[in-house]
């Protein structure tokens, strides 16, 4: 239960981030606060920062709103003990992982820049990932007794 | 279990986290954006000389170029006919060149780009920064987000990135001089860019290296020298 309660708010920061960034590529935000590096904007202004014509963090958008109505949906009586809510914790925090690594690629290998909010919502999705997992292995270690029975 | 009596004080943190967020995100909306730079953009009108100057004292010739970073005219010229002109006339002593900034009606991104300029002409890379901007034209004038391209337009200019946002945000001295340079094009009735003037005649159509060397070794030995302006 605690795991799930941390991956919801790990989640709403995560999202709360992907709104920012996500903002400021659509022009409604001045510079973004980046300590003057310009690294930053050098990444947001790249061509990469768009998938098929879509602002990058806007997939952190959704993607961080999924996994908070799943972490919140786990936390219902209803779905408490069940693995299901785990299972698609870890389905959508891998995804995101996978996503994350690829744009880490992007600003090691391409753009040769390093964005300091892209980095935080790396380290935010990593700890979801591993917390999801957990959880999954608990949630599915608690459940297993019944079933045999 | 009793859901919703133990998820309380976890509902109220989440409450309070969204909340803090949200702030702090429009508050960064409300006050970092700006609103966009347009001709209308009121500022001190920055006094001494008007535009960007490079050439020696000592040329008979002073070409006064007003051009808009938008204008694909302007940026065919400076691609094409400017590198020769630098290199030949102006860096042999032959020609001074006083780029003076004149963001058209309608270009609604150029004036950002000009302000974008007259910053890095605070670092004293002006001519760098000219050069990636007209280089970079069809970028930056299609990218979603302006202040972002040309930041990255200033980065490749060598330019301080740090001293630049803050020249851009503050919209001060440097907004100043292009307004005033704006400001002396609309005297002298330019309706067009580039418009070139040698030697106080404007030229009727645009310039090419060719013409200029022509119009220089035609005008040197009549025209009095053209008074220093720095």
């Amino acid at each position: 239960m605690q795991r799930r309660m941390a991956v919801a708010l790990l989640a709403l920061v995560g999202l709360l981030l992907s709104v920012y960034l996500t903002l400021h590529q659509l022009g409604m935000l001045g510079a973004l606060a980046c300590g003057g590096s310009g690294s930053c904007e050098k990444v947001q202004a790249s061509r990469w920062a768009y998938v098929a014509g879509i602002p990058v963090a806007a997939f952190g958008v959704g993607g961080y709103l999924a996994i908070l109505a799943a972490a919140l949906a786990g936390l219902q009586d209803r779905w408490a003990e069940q693995v299901t809510p785990a299972r698609w914790l870890v389905l959508l925090s891998s995804a995101g992982v996978l996503f994350t690594l690829y744009l880490m690629a992007l600003e090691a290998f391409v753009i040769h820049a390093w964005c300091r909010w892209c980095l935080g919502s790396s380290v935010i999705i990593g700890l979801i990932f591993v917390l999801s997992v957990l959880d999954w292995r608990a949630t599915r270690a608690a459940a297993q007794p019944s079933l045999s029975s | 279990m009793a859901a919703g009596k133990s998820l309380t004080p976890f509902y109220i943190a989440l409450a309070v986290i969204a909340l803090g967020g949200g702030a702090l995100i429009a508050s960064g909306a409300f006050r970092k954006a700006p609103p966009p730079l347009t001709l209308d953009t009121v500022g001190p009108l920055a006094q001494g000389p008007r535009g960007v100057l490079i050439g020696s004292d000592s040329a008979k010739i002073e070409v006064w170029e007003f051009s808009d970073f938008e204008c694909p005219y302007c940026a065919r010229f400076a691609i094409l006919s400017m590198p020769d002109i630098r290199s030949r006339l102006v860096e042999t002593g032959r020609v001074r060149w006083r780029f003076v900034h004149y963001p058209l009606q309608g270009h609604t991104k150029s004036p950002t780009a000009h302000l974008a300029a007259a910053c890095a002409n605070e670092q004293g890379r002006f001519w760098p920064m000219h050069d990636q901007l007209y280089e970079g034209q069809d970028a930056w004038t299609t990218a979603r987000n302006l202040v972002g391209a040309l930041g990255e337009v200033a980065e490749r200019a060598g330019l301080d990135r740090g001293r630049y946002d803050a020249c851009m945000n503050e919209r001060g001295t440097a907004w100043g001089r292009v307004l005033a340079d704006k400001s002396l094009g609309d005297s002298v009735g330019i309706n067009g860019t580039p418009t070139f003037f040698v030697n106080g005649r404007q030229v009727p159509d645009i310039l090419t290296y060719d013409r200029l060397r022509a119009l220089t070794d035609s005008l040197a030995p009549l025209a009095p020298a053209a008074p220093a302006r720095r």
